[in-house]
């Protein structure tokens, strides 16, 4: 039986159009958990689901507190709310104050999921403005999982992939589309 | 994941009963790691043990304690669309009732408390409203009362009050002193603060709003539902109980006797007899 991993993708700036992109290949009975955890609006909760849903082959959702964490979903970190994964296998969200500024942070999430699903992890960081992200992938590495950095010189703003260069050595350095390819094909 | 390991977080709560008997595994363990280390390091501590010997040692640390691992409202006006609703649909119907008693428990930052009594004093409503709020730490009571709040968020709570209140100025509702932002005092006035403990009581009598965002989600289920039993029970026939819009509580409040949907989208449920 194939073991199913946890894919977790973080983007802030620049990262909508992949995004976009990789939300349209995950085919309907993809194995794997999928969480993308995006920076965003604080004050606008609806109409980032529905964007993203006009591409996507399985439902786009933002879990609810308590919510498990399924397969055949493509979930997305709800705005304001911290997401995190928890030893139950949930999603566990929360109000605490920003982490780099950002409220969801990609830190939270990917640390948490390095916790409760270790080397099950594949980290993928995108294009952004800040340092979000490089410290979660830096624990999902530790963990064991596989991390992938967009390639900076691919990224409309590379300052979250270089902050995350300048920390460890990621396991790949991938350009988009050859990111979109690996969680495609995925098995 | 957070610095403090579950075996020290477990420690944090078994020393805190044993020295107040209060049970602090109501928390989801993974929001009350982040706390933790949140209290360490504001504390200057280093070390979870040290935080024991801190709560073990120190009783005037219990009242700060509790302060910290309480959960704050992010910014005021947050989800600005709610509050229209609030001001539209919920106060309309409430305005009937005498005098209504509106509870907000477990008030931490007094950002959900401001931005409510705001609302109220600009329908012109204010005085006729009883606003009660409780905490469980007197400090929070204290720091509202001083007008200070945390001025890192005021940009988005001024864009979400100009959502809310197009024509009006939120500056009207602050005071510029030494370069810092506190809140006029005006607001809270004849708010009634008290204390509750872990289990959010005492409440006040009757009760017929009950504000309460985004405070559920640091609890464990089984304390959630039990909170949510006691929320639906004392609340008037007629009142309204208010949840955060991610919290996974729909299904479980409409098993209550009387409870009802108000407005789905804002998480507004309505206790009809």
């Amino acid at each position: 039986m194939l073991t199913k991993k946890i894919i977790l993708i973080g983007g802030s700036a620049g990262s909508f159009r992949v995004v976009n992109r990789m939300i349209s290949v995950f085919p309907s009975g993809y194995h794997h958990y999928v969480i993308f955890c995006l920076h965003r609006l604080k004050n606008i909760r609806n109409g980032f689901v529905e964007a993203l849903s006009a591409n996507a082959r399985l439902p786009v959702k933002e879990p609810l507190d308590k919510d498990p964490v399924k397969t055949g979903t493509l979930y997305l970190a709800p705005a304001n709310y911290h997401i995190m994964t928890d030893h139950g296998f949930h999603f566990s969200l929360s109000v605490e104050d920003t982490v780099n500024h950002s409220r969801p942070s990609i830190d939270i999430l990917f640390e948490t999921a390095a916790e409760v699903y270790s080397n099950r992890c594949i980290g993928i960081l995108l294009s952004g403005a800040n340092s979000d992200g490089a410290k979660g992938m830096e624990k999902i590495k530790n963990a064991g999982g596989t991390t992938i950095i967009q390639d900076p010189e691919n990224c409309e703003i590379p300052y979250m992939p270089n902050a995350c260069l300048r920390l460890f050595k990621s396991d790949f350095v991938l350009n988009a589309d050859k990111i979109v390819n690996f969680i495609r094909d995925l098995k | 994941m957070p610095l403090t390991s579950i075996v020290e977080a477990k420690e944090v709560i078994r020393t805190f009963r044993l020295k107040y008997n209060c049970d602090l595994n109501v928390f989801t363990l993974i929001s009350f790691r982040y706390k933790i280390d949140k209290i360490i390091a504001l504390h200057y501590l280093k070390y979870a043990d040290l935080l024991c010997s801190r709560i073990n040692e120190d009783p005037e640390f219990r009242d700060e304690f509790l302060f910290d691992i309480s959960t704050a409202s992010t910014e005021m006006f947050r989800d600005p669309d709610f509050w229209i609703t609030l001001k539209d649909q919920v106060l309309p119907e409430l305005n009937r009732t005498v005098s209504p008693t509106v509870w907000l428990p477990g008030t931490t930052s007094g950002n959900e408390l401001f931005s409510f009594a705001i609302v109220l004093m600009n329908l012109g409503i204010r005085d006729h409203y009883n606003l009660f709020a409780s905490s469980y730490a007197q400090k929070s009571a204290d720091l509202i009362l001083s007008g200070g709040f945390d001025n890192k968020h005021l940009e988005q709570s001024l864009e979400n009050f100009h959502k809310v209140f197009p024509a009006e100025d939120f500056k009207q509702y602050l005071e510029l002193i030494n370069h810092t932002f506190y809140r006029i005092r005006e607001p809270f006035r004849n708010v009634r603060f008290a204390t509750h403990d872990i289990f959010l009581k005492p409440a006040p009598p009757g009760i017929n709003l009950i504000l309460f965002r985004n405070k559920l989600i640091s609890f464990t289920w089984e304390f959630q539902t039990r909170i949510l039993d006691y929320f639906t029970g004392i609340l008037e026939p007629g009142g309204f109980l208010i949840t955060g819009y991610q919290e996974n509580v729909e299904k479980y409040i409409l098993t209550k006797p009387g409870m009802t949907i108000f407005n789905k989208e804002e998480r507004i449920y309505r206790k009809i007899c």
